[in-house]
């Protein structure tokens, strides 16, 4: 399959590639060969971090930099004299290998790639032929020697992944995401009927007759259009596939109710077929066969909530992510390690075996990165150093809240494209074999992994995501199992200590995270954030900073399901006053622009606010007694020492921050293989509960920044009740910082925007950041039945040269109609230098903010950056007060 | 499919069949059963339809009684219908297996598909298998086994359908039910208990509960016999009946309460899901 890029392949590429950026070909002449790995690992580097495609510009430029790689090898063979550079890397680089990619419609793409290439490569080239954006739910699979399917890993050699096999692979969903009609755009969604559309025809994906003919008929609208009485005659459907066994009375069925869709656009019969197929109870599930501990064949199935236990068809069990505290495997053993129940005591573990040592080891991967993509906000950095023990193996590609911050951002016209299933889905095709042939569509049978990572030598330190396994047998080294819950405390802190280094970096991206959301100032995202708050809001000024958030009710939010980040709303015509906003933004870093006048800024990040599960409870919690008092009337987890101690947790925080941790103490240890998880309830991770929704009492937070008439912090507090005075000093240049801080990963209810307003005042030619006290003003409230599935998790820590942070805290109780809320409103002051990241600071005190009440929810946080105070600002100031 | 939970409870038809003499002497299949009062049984049964028919609006099909079948009231053990498909069930009394005859007929004359246990080893009681409008639970009880339940799998494929051991005599229906489309019911005895904990393990969507007092009580069948918008109905057994639950069913916003009576027919082993079936025979418009 490797070629040696000849000269014909050489003239293929240049037609490939010629109408496309002939510039860049030239420009390639330079090689940037100290070593072709390192080359691609910059590469690959730079394609990760989420910042990458929110821009398309960008995005092309990531293609160009992978045709250098490409096309290095060329151009220094045509130009010696550039070899000089790296004279003996010239040989090994040349070489180029072709690689055949099944489609999702059945199509082979085939392209060349670096021999050496990372599956990053390979993928990106795939998706830019297939014009997709949203391209992390997706992934490559190929088979290995056993013709067993496995992942491509992007973040490492696809040479080393593939082995010996042949250099075929198959485009795939990865992640199905639960609820389709929030991707942002059609030929997403496009690709996933596709990929459903097989699933339903291996069987993969069962449904009911009804189902088959309402999904098929989706589809038959979708390709063909409207019913067209000239046009379709007879039976117009029966080329098409979409049952596994397909009956006439099927494709009747699917006819009738094809000609009640007049009108329907293709990608609303996309959306009506998702809508439809993500019900379904198989929808995402990747089932791995195993046996249980009493040899008795069973399924586990991973999806987005966690591990399914099937006997036969029958669901027997079930872990939600929340209830598992790790996962490892060792020879062809799978374990979970499972949070103690409600009446249990003890932590346990549950064993499954698996076929093979591969098998065993995909699942875990398997794993791995579902709970990643699922339930994390930002991946999680692999383990570093040298005595790890096991595989590093980590999710290294965006999670599902950062895809969707990221494709939020997606501003291109919706891209034109064939829907061509029809010509291929067909009768004839798919009768040539038993199953529909794809080559490595991942079907449960899963085995071997890719174990070539043992070879995989790596020098690089820091940001490499590659795997290294350090022998196949995992010996896992602690023996602190069967601890009772409560205890965690201690063991946690410890696991802290050792772990200093991972803390940090996991702290960092999502520091990294939060700021670039936080800065992008020309999104589409906060535009659209924008208007969406401007609805509700009213513009906010630091002299009238009007939390007047009343109507911003979350229940009302709840029914924008998921938050505002998935609001896809065109664009409003915006008041000329958030318009200088924006340009006030951009002063943050041009000083160019600067103006006198001092500006709101009003921007959305939906990504800080969190609530955790406990929270949950709590709400329900309160719901009930409020509603029912006393009565019988619970949900089904909830335990009422939880509930005491919610109820205390929301009035007297001084004493919580220790017990906070602890309770949400995902040991930060584990040996390598083990993911952990916090202690969520498995039973209401997806809480929906519309019928409880408690009715919100109209508490307004009347956030009285307006009289920060002075800049010394202590002006500000007084008018609160300072229950928590908590002063930190973190110093340290690089990174160790004194403080980490891990959260309890939770429930991310809905994705609730924080607000933050965000005042700049400075002086003409003043530079971006200069130092001056920041006032945040976080809002935490007790929320009620929330809708939403997304579980994020982070570890936020400062690294900040000096900084100081004070907290005021201030709590309402409401009792209204039976139904009490507690809303703490905090104020946190941060006083830093000009080096002083502000906007980590900002998310580490949110972060603390959230860890002190696990059991709140975040549902804004107002932001008021002041700097030196400048003559003119001064005057208003004056003005204001 | 609609909303999810949407299609609890939909019907325009209520399916009963008669209560044989046979059925207060404790005969034929009905052994170790307790002697009852045959009248007030009839008359139970007879107030039953009424309200089906009257309170709630539904087409009442009543099948004869027939002596052969003494439990053959007790119907809801022979079939399990969602949607346009009705399973027949195998009881797990072979001497309650002929009382699916009668049940099929009616169900396939109403333009439901039906589909059949062929296989030997399984048992399956319908009142053993829940639906929530979202998924099915099937107790694995005394009266049904892995088999029956893998059938109901097989039978109902958009759904997820999971298995919940239910400990002592009961069906699970007789320990918990749907009081709402996101509300499961329960007894406060152990056993219904520990099948709530169970079922609050193995779905993936939320729901509230609400315990009752008693067991029987949560026995109860959520119904939207009309349009879309009218309040669902709940027919439970009444003050009569269970007085302790009265109260806590009260807590049930959004439908009108039917308290029903059938405390002679319990002596035969009757619930209120056992005793009719109910059906929708557009159920997709």
């Amino acid at each position: 399959m490797t070629t040696e890029t000849g000269p014909d392949s050489e003239v293929k590429k240049a037609q490939e590639e010629a109408p496309q950026q002939p510039e860049a070909a030239a420009a390639v002449t330079t090689p940037v060969t100290p070593a072709g790995h390192a080359h691609l690992e910059a590469n690959s580097n730079e394609k990760h971090p989420p910042q990458q495609d929110t821009r398309p510009a960008e995005q092309s430029l990531d293609m160009e930099e992978k045709d250098y790689s490409e096309a290095d090898g060329l151009s220094e063979r045509t130009t010696p004299s550039k070899a000089q550079k790296s004279p003996q890397k010239i040989a090994k680089k040349y070489k180029s290998a072709i690689c055949r990619v099944t489609l999702l419609d059945a199509s082979e793409y085939e392209c060349e790639v670096e021999k050496h290439g990372r599956g990053q490569v390979l993928f990106d080239l795939v998706c830019e032929h297939l014009n997709l954006l949203e391209k992390d739910y997706f992934g490559l699979t190929f088979c290995d020697a056993d013709s067993q399917k496995n992942w491509l890993d992007p973040s490492k050699e696809i040479k080393k992944q593939i082995r010996s096999s042949s250099w075929n692979f198959a485009f795939t969903v990865k992640f199905y995401p639960p609820d389709p009609a929030q991707l942002t755009e059609d030929i997403t969604r496009y690709y996933l009927c596709l990929q459903l559309r097989a699933d339903i025809i291996t069987g993969r994906l069962p449904c009911s007759f009804v189902t088959h003919a309402l999904l098929g008929s989706y589809a038959v609208q979708a390709e063909l259009g409207d019913y067209d009485a000239e046009e379709h005659v007879g039976n117009y459907i029966s080329e098409l596939r979409f049952a596994p066994n397909q009956t006439r009375e099927l494709e009747e069925r699917i006819m009738e109710l094809h000609k009640t869709y007049r009108g329907m656009t293709p990608g609303e019969a996309e959306i009506h077929f998702l809508e439809n197929a993500k019900k379904l109870s198989m929808y995402g599930v990747d089932l791995h066969h195993a046996k249980d501990s009493e040899g008795i064949d069973i399924m586990l199935g991973v999806c987005a909530n966690g591990l399914l236990i099937y006997r036969d068809r029958l669901r027997i069990n079930r872990f939600a992510w929340p209830k598992i505290l790790k996962i490892s495997y060792k020879r062809s053993n799978f374990y979970i390690k499972i949070r103690p129940g409600e009446y249990e005591q003890f932590e346990s573990t549950i064993g499954f075996k698996l076929p093979n040592h591969r098998s065993a080891k995909r699942l875990w991967k398997v794993c791995i990165e579902h709970h990643t993509f699922f339930r994390l906000v930002s991946p999680e950095p692999p383990p570093k150093g040298f005595l790890v023990m096991g595989s590093k193996f980590r999710y290294s590609g965006r999670t599902q809240a950062q895809t969707r911050q990221a494709s939020a951002l997606i501003d291109r016209p919706a891209p034109f494209f064939e829907r061509s299933s029809s010509k291929r889905y067909t009768m004839s095709r798919s009768l040539d074999g038993a199953e529909f042939s794809r080559p490595a569509s991942v079907s449960e049978n899963h085995d071997a992994g890719a174990d070539g990572d043992k070879r995989e030598e790596d020098g690089e330190s820091g940001g490499r995501r590659s795997e290294a396994e350090e022998g196949e047998v995992r010996t896992p080294t602690k023996i602190k199992e069967l601890k009772p819950e409560q205890e965690t405390t201690p063991r946690h802190k410890q696991e802290f200590l050792d772990k200093p280094e991972d803390v940090l970096l996991k702290h960092q991206a999502s520091i990294n995270e939060l700021k670039r959301t936080l800065k992008e100032p020309n999104s589409k995202l906060i535009h659209r954030d924008r208007d969406w708050e401007r609805e509700r809001r009213l513009p906010s000024s630091p002299a009238s900073p009007s939390p007047k958030g009343t109507p911003e009710k979350p229940s009302e939010r709840a029914g924008l399901r998921e938050g505002s980040e998935e609001k896809v709303k065109p664009p409003r015509p915006r008041a000329p006053e958030s318009d200088t906003g924006d340009e006030d933004q951009d002063q943050e870093r041009d000083a160019v622009f600067l103006k006198d006048n001092h500006l709101a800024i009003e921007r959305k990040c939906s990504s800080i606010t969190v609530s955790s599960t406990s929270s949950l409870e709590a709400e329900v919690d309160f719901t009930v007694i409020g509603d029912y008092h006393g009565s019988a009337f619970e949900d089904f987890s909830r335990s009422l020492p939880e509930l005491d101690r919610d109820k205390s947790d929301s009035e007297t925080e001084g004493l919580v921050f220790s017990r906070d941790l602890s309770k949400g103490a995902p040991s930060q240890d584990d040996e390598s293989g083990g993911i952990e998880d916090s202690p969520d309830r498995g039973a209401c991770s997806t809480p929906d509960m519309p019928q409880f929704e408690p009715v919100k009492t109209e508490t307004m937070t009347v956030s009285s920044l307006a009289i920060r008439k002075k800049i010394e912090p202590e002006a500000v507090l007084q008018t609160r009740v300072t229950t928590v005075d908590n002063t930190q000093q973190v110093d340290g240049s690089a990174s160790v910082g004194k403080e980490f801080i891990t959260t309890t990963p939770s429930i991310t209810t809905e994705t609730i925007s924080t607000t933050m307003e965000n005042s700049l005042k400075s002086g003409k030619g003043a530079a971006a950041m200069i130092p001056g006290p920041q006032t945040v003003a976080t809002e935490i409230r007790s929320l009620s039945p929330i809708i939403g599935k997304d579980v994020l998790t982070s570890t936020y820590g400062a690294t900040a040269e000096t900084l100081s942070t004070s907290t005021t805290t201030h709590v309402t109780k409401t009792v209204k109609g039976g139904f009490s809320e507690t809303r703490i409103e905090k104020r946190i002051i941060i006083t830093g230098d000009e080096d002083v990241d502000q906007d980590q600071a900002l998310a580490l005190a949110i972060k603390e903010a959230k860890l002190q009440h696990p059991d709140m929810l975040v549902t804004k946080a107002v932001v008021y950056r002041e700097t030196d105070p400048s003559p003119e600002e001064r005057d208003k100031k004056s003005q204001e007060s | 499919m609609g909303t999810p939970g949407e299609g609890l409870g939909r019907c325009s038809h209520a399916l009963i069949r008669g209560v044989p003499e046979s059925l207060a002497s404790g005969e034929g299949a009905g052994a170790g059963l307790p002697t009852l009062d045959l009248a007030k049984a009839q008359r139970e049964h007879g107030v039953l339809g009424g309200k089906l028919r009257q309170r709630l609006g539904l087409q009442l099909l009543e099948l004869p009684p027939e002596e052969s079948l003494p439990l053959g009231p007790l119907l809801g053990d022979t079939a399990v219908i969602q949607g346009d498909t009705a399973l027949i069930t195998r009881p797990w009394s072979p001497a309650r297996r002929p009382e699916v005859d009668g049940v099929r007929k009616a169900l396939q004359d109403l333009g439901l598909r039906i589909v059949e246990i062929g296989d030997e080893n399984a048992t399956l009681d319908g009142t053993d298998v829940l639906f929530t409008g979202r998924e099915f639970f099937v107790g694995l009880s005394k009266w049904t086994n892995h088999r029956g339940a893998e059938i109901v799998a097989d039978t109902f494929r958009d759904f997820a359908v999971s298995t919940v051991p239910v400990s002592g005599p009961s069906h699970l229906r007789g320990l918990c039910g749907m009081g709402g489309p996101r509300t499961v019911v329960a007894g406060s005895s152990d056993a219904a208990q520990k099948a709530v904990r169970a079922m609050a393990v193995l779905t993936d969507h939320p729901y509230a509960s609400l315990t009752l007092p008693d067991d029987a009580a949560a026995d109860c069948l959520f119904l939207r016999p009309g349009l879309p918008g009218v309040p669902p109905f709940l027919l439970h057994r009444g003050g009569g009946d269970l007085p302790n639950s009265q109260e806590a069913l009260q807590k049930l916003s959004d439908v009108t309460l039917v308290p029903v009576s059938c405390s002679e027919l319990e002596k035969a082993g009757a619930g209120l899901s056992s005793l009719c079936l109910v059906l929708s025979t557009r159920p997709h418009s």
